[in-house]
């Protein structure tokens, strides 16, 4: 009963703090990337400004806008709700936790992809149909190493990871997690969606105001989601309790998260029909990998 | 040299960084830190209206009409309207007085459009034969300081004076036509 | 290569025409041929000039000499780049109804310079397909503003008319790309007709920003105000246009121009270069999405700018350019700061340039994209890092010198393969040479004045005028008049440049279209410029020479 009473504050405060510093470590990014700009860049709360500015703006008419507002607000909340779930589910056992995330962050993806194609801006569009090639690779090596993850340690509660032995099977899946959550994030090279200066400009084109707001805001929380599952899945083992690994993951996103913005800002944009390409090539050689590891461990 | 030649080089993304480092900030706190000008910057120009005689010299180097000659009831004035102003110092080149000074202000932003306009007004000298007004005070004055000679008939228009030289002329030749 | 000596190059041309056309009056001025022959034998003298002895096309314009001499009249000019010369064809045309026949078919690159005569002075041209390409589309159809009679405060009303989008029937969708994308930086209109991400064709629709002549031409410019208006032609290269222009008129006029004031301009025009070519590379830095090196390029050009104000009083429209000479002097102080500025430069340059082909991104992309063949090169006479990326190697500074550039010793970048990269590469060698250029004038640096004394500008001369700005060769052709110019033309740069965009966005991916857009580094208000500054009360007239007003 107490347990569960630290689980419920343990997942609330996190889950409001997370809310919270996500637009924070957004401008942490942008003051690396100013950094390796030799800028000052913007101060700390810089993003919080903007969505706020963004709320303040009059609410313009869009063409389609059942469906966009619909959509729109479906991202915001699968995000929100996708993480909260997560870290809910790496505290409580959950039965077939790891299934229910896979699910939940299809749908999510599926909504991302979807939402631009709703509006009927043909730039949105262009940028969407670039995406989707992009998440279609992103979404089934996502999908297949977090069945590879089930089949390697035999589990399928979030919950339980801590307690698993890591082998460097393992170890490899966690680092093909980490490619796809950077890939996710559309940063450099993968930016191909919102590659304005590219005539595509992905569903951002489209957007003003507060609902633009919602939309970058939920775009924060569908990267932290995409940085915290990775690291949960990698320290989890070393930390040998739920609690302990909840508490670094969180402790490393933000590091993580500057890491991800100083590696963003030292490459260029891909193009949509190399960038697929090169990942299919290098997920292919991880998963070689870590099969191989498995039998050779096993 | 060729070793140089950049298409050549080998080195990795990891260089970006390097150069970051070693650069450091560069960028300032602009508004609120000093602009970035040399001494040699063209900015906005003053008219020193204690020393300008109103010739109208400047008015016409003036490339973009920066500068306005306007007469109106017996005075002259030169408009300057710093909105359309260039900053070219043409007029500061040709001004025979020396009576515009150029300053480094640029940041010259208002919300009210008066504050852009500087406006020197002369007196200026009526003919003695025709009364229309033809130049300023100051000019009369500056004229007759560079060349005294020309005080015997400064007060008159130039129409006026071509008039009465001709009439001269002719009356010496004996005609009688009146110059049109 | 051997050169030729001139006269022998002048005798062959005077003898090729003469062949054709037995009765064409010549004369030779500066370093310009101008030849008037009848519009019947056009076409044979361009074909003889053009495909024969291997001459650029410079550009065309009209011009309307009926106040002067009762008709109109229909210059070409030509570049022969090898020998240094500029070939004006001159063809008078009917008053009433002025009908040329186009050199189109013979020449691609008349194609825009032709159009241009037909929409601002009437002119029809025979035998090819006619659009309007410089007027709106509301614009009345018999309404040349650049005639002489036509006043200059004429406002036609603005009739709601639109352009329709036809596209090609391979094309699975349009993208209208402008007038005004968030992502490009100025007014221009492309059409990308698309098949999935593979662009089929592309339509261009420019000449948003026609500044208009009528204004400037009845406004009180004369010669040396004009150098101002024309620094404003371009906000980046301004100062080509400025020499260009005070360049032409000093030709025309035969004013001697003090060496130390040549040097001035050359040096000025090297440092435009230089932060030219840094902002362009920032720019293609950004939109292959490595925005570090769109940062540390303008950090770079930075010192640039704040050089040239040290050097001239602005960072940009320098303002130093009058007819005659220079307004500002480089003394020992300046001297030794430039020299110190460009040190600091070349190295931070030379770094920036290793961690830039360092991203797999920028070279994997520049590569392979937006080819331009060394053939359609020619045959559009692409100028510029355009031209020299696609293995022609032509640059004027060196091949038909002005300002101080025979004192100087540098290298063209020419490289062959065409694409996005070549044009990068170019222009990043480029930048290395100009810094090379400074030092060796500053270097050299003349004693003197900087402004020539006393001169007079004659009337009814005529003069072309060359200067290679960062983007291709800027061409400015004056005929003089009284107190200003009777008619001004320029072609910028990019005028010659975007034709070439059609052939480099064919087939090519969607993605790379704004790259490749950029890559010629488009500068849309020059092309639009049109800077004809006219003198509407020319009631006099005045028989000159073979009514070609060379001096
Ligand atoms: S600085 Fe130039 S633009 Fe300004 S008033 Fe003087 S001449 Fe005119
Ligand atoms: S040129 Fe000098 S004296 Fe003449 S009007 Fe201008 S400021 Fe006054």
């Amino acid at each position: 009963m107490s347990l569960d009473f630290i689980n419920a504050g343990l997942v609330l405060s996190s889950i409001t703090t997370l809310l919270f510093i996500v637009p924070i470590l957004d401008s942490i990014e942008r003051k690396v990337k100013a950094a390796i700009h030799s800028r000052i860049g913007p101060p700390i709360l810089q993003t919080w400004y903007d969505i706020r500015k963004l709320f303040a703006k009059k609410l313009s008419v869009i063409p389609n806008p059942f469906h966009v507002v619909f959509f729109l607000f479906l991202y915001m909340m699968l995000s929100i709700m996708s993480i909260t779930y997560f870290i809910t589910a790496v505290l409580v056992p959950m039965w077939n936790s790891i299934m229910v995330l896979i699910i939940l962050i299809t749908i999510l993806q599926t909504t991302f992809i979807v939402l631009p194609f709703v509006t009927s801006n043909p730039f949105a569009i262009i940028g969407a149909t670039r995406e989707v090639l992009l998440v279609l690779v992103n979404e089934i090596v996502f999908f297949i190493a977090m069945a590879l993850l089930i089949f390697f340690s035999g589990e399928t509660y979030l919950s339980s990871l801590p307690y698993i032995h890591p082998t460097p099977a393992y170890l490899i899946l966690a680092a093909i997690l980490f490619i796809v959550g950077y890939v996710s994030c559309g940063r450099q090279p993968f930016d191909i969606a919102e590659a304005e200066p590219e005539i595509a400009s992905g569903i951002l084109v489209e957007l003003t105001g507060p609902l633009l707001g919602v939309f970058v805001y939920a775009n924060l929380v569908r990267r932290a989601l995409f940085k915290l599952i990775p690291v949960y899945v990698l320290i989890a083992p070393f930390t040998g309790s739920n609690m302990y690994a909840l508490i670094t993951s969180l402790i490393i996103l933000p590091i993580l998260w500057v890491i991800y913005a100083g590696l963003a800002a030292l490459f260029g944009r891909s193009r949509v029909d190399i960038a697929p390409v090169s990942l299919l090539k290098l997920y292919s050689i991880l998963f070689s990998i870590t099969i191989i590891l498995y039998l050779v461990f096993k | 040299m060729s070793e140089d030649k950049p298409a050549t080089s080998r080195s990795t993304i990891l260089k970006a960084l390097e150069i970051a480092l070693k650069t450091g900030r560069v960028t300032r706190k602009y508004p609120f830190a000093e602009p970035l000008i040399t001494d040699e910057f063209r900015g906005r120009i003053e008219i020193d209206e204690e020393k300008c005689i109103g010739c109208g010299a400047c008015v016409l180097a003036c490339p973009p009409n920066a500068l306005e000659l306007i007469e109106e009831n017996g005075q002259r004035m030169i408009k300057y309207f710093i909105g359309r102003c260039i900053y070219c110092w043409r007029c500061i080149d040709v001004c025979p007085v020396n009576a515009i000074r150029g300053t480094r202000d640029f940041e010259l932003a208002t919300d009210n459009i008066d504050d852009l306009v500087d406006i020197v007004v002369h007196d200026m000298v009526k003919c003695s034969s025709c009364g229309s007004a033809f130049m300023t005070i100051r000019q009369k004055i500056y004229v007759i300081k560079k060349a005294p000679l020309t005080e015997n008939y400064i007060d008159k228009d130039p129409k006026c004076r071509r008039e009465k030289t001709l009439n001269a002329l002719l009356k010496r030749r004996g005609g009688v036509m009146k110059y049109e | 290569m051997t050169k030729k000596s001139l006269d022998h190059v002048l005798k062959e041309y005077i003898d090729g025409i003469k062949s054709i056309y037995p009765k064409a009056d010549y004369l030779f001025s500066n370093d310009t041929l101008f030849i008037v022959v009848p519009k019947e034998k056009l076409r044979d003298v361009t074909e003889f000039i053009h495909n024969k002895m291997d001459c650029y096309l410079r550009t065309c314009l009209g011009s309307d000499e009926r106040p002067l001499l009762g008709h109109f009249a229909l210059y070409h000019i030509f570049g022969d780049d090898r020998n240094g010369l500029n070939i004006v064809v001159k063809t008078y045309l009917d008053p009433k109804k002025p009908v040329a026949p186009t050199i189109m078919d013979i020449v691609p690159a008349a194609d825009w310079c032709e159009m241009e005569a037909r929409d601002l002075l009437g002119i029809e041209f025979e035998g090819r397909k006619q659009y309007r390409l410089v007027l709106p589309v509301g614009w009345p159809d018999n309404l040349h503003p650049l005639r002489k009679d036509v006043p200059y405060n004429i406002r036609p009303r603005p009739s709601a008319v639109g352009e329709r989008i036809t596209p090609p029937k391979t094309a699975t969708a349009t993208i209208p790309v402008g007038p005004y994308h968030p992502a490009l930086h100025e007014p221009e209109y492309f059409e990308l007709y698309v098949e999935g991400e593979t662009v089929v064709d592309v339509k261009y629709r420019g000449f948003h920003v026609h500044r208009g002549i009528e204004k400037l031409g009845e406004s009180r410019m004369n010669y040396q105000q004009v150098n101002f208006l024309a620094e404003r032609i371009c906000g980046i290269c301004g100062f080509v246009h400025s020499t260009c222009y005070a360049q032409a008129v000093e030709k025309a006029a035969k004013i001697d121009v003090p060496e130390r004031a040549k040097f001035i301009r050359s040096i000025v025009l090297e440092i435009e270069r230089i932060h030219s070519h840094l902002l362009w590379i920032g720019v293609a830095a950004h939109l292959l999405g490595y925005d570090t090196g769109f940062m540390h390029a303008w950090r770079i050009r930075e010192h640039i700018m704040v050089l040239a104000e040290f050097l001239t009083g602005s960072r940009k429209t320098y303002g130093i350019n009058l007819v005659g000479g220079v307004r500002r002097d480089i003394n020992e102080d300046k001297k030794k700061q430039a020299i110190e500025v460009l040190d600091k430069v070349e190295k931070d340059y030379m770094e920036y340039l290793k961690a830039l082909l360092a991203v797999p991104e920028v070279k994997k992309r520049a590569t392979e994209t937006g080819i331009l063949p060394k053939e359609d090169a020619r045959k559009l006479s692409v100028v510029g890092p355009t031209a020299r990326g696609s293995g022609l190697d032509r640059d004027v500074r060196r091949d038909v010198p002005y300002a101080a550039y025979n004192y100087v010793d540098f290298n063209v970048p020419v490289y062959d393969s065409g694409d996005n990269l070549a044009r990068l590469l170019v222009r990043a060698d480029e930048v290395i040479e100009s810094i090379k250029i400074i030092r060796q004038l500053l270097d050299q640096l003349p004693k003197g004045p900087i402004m020539a004394e006393d001169f007079e500008i004659p009337e009814n001369r005529a003069a072309v005028s060359l200067a290679e700005a960062p983007r291709g060769e800027d061409i400015h052709y004056i005929i003089t008049g009284d107190g200003r110019p009777y008619r001004w033309k320029v072609r910028a740069p990019t005028y010659q440049n975007i034709p070439a965009l059609k052939v480099m966005l064919k087939g090519a991916p969607l993605a790379d279209a704004p790259l490749t857009i950029a890559s010629i580094d488009p500068c849309f208000s020059c092309t639009d410029r049109i800077y004809v500054i006219n003198e509407t009360s020319a009631r006099k007239i005045v028989r000159i020479g073979i009514g070609l007003c060379p001096g």
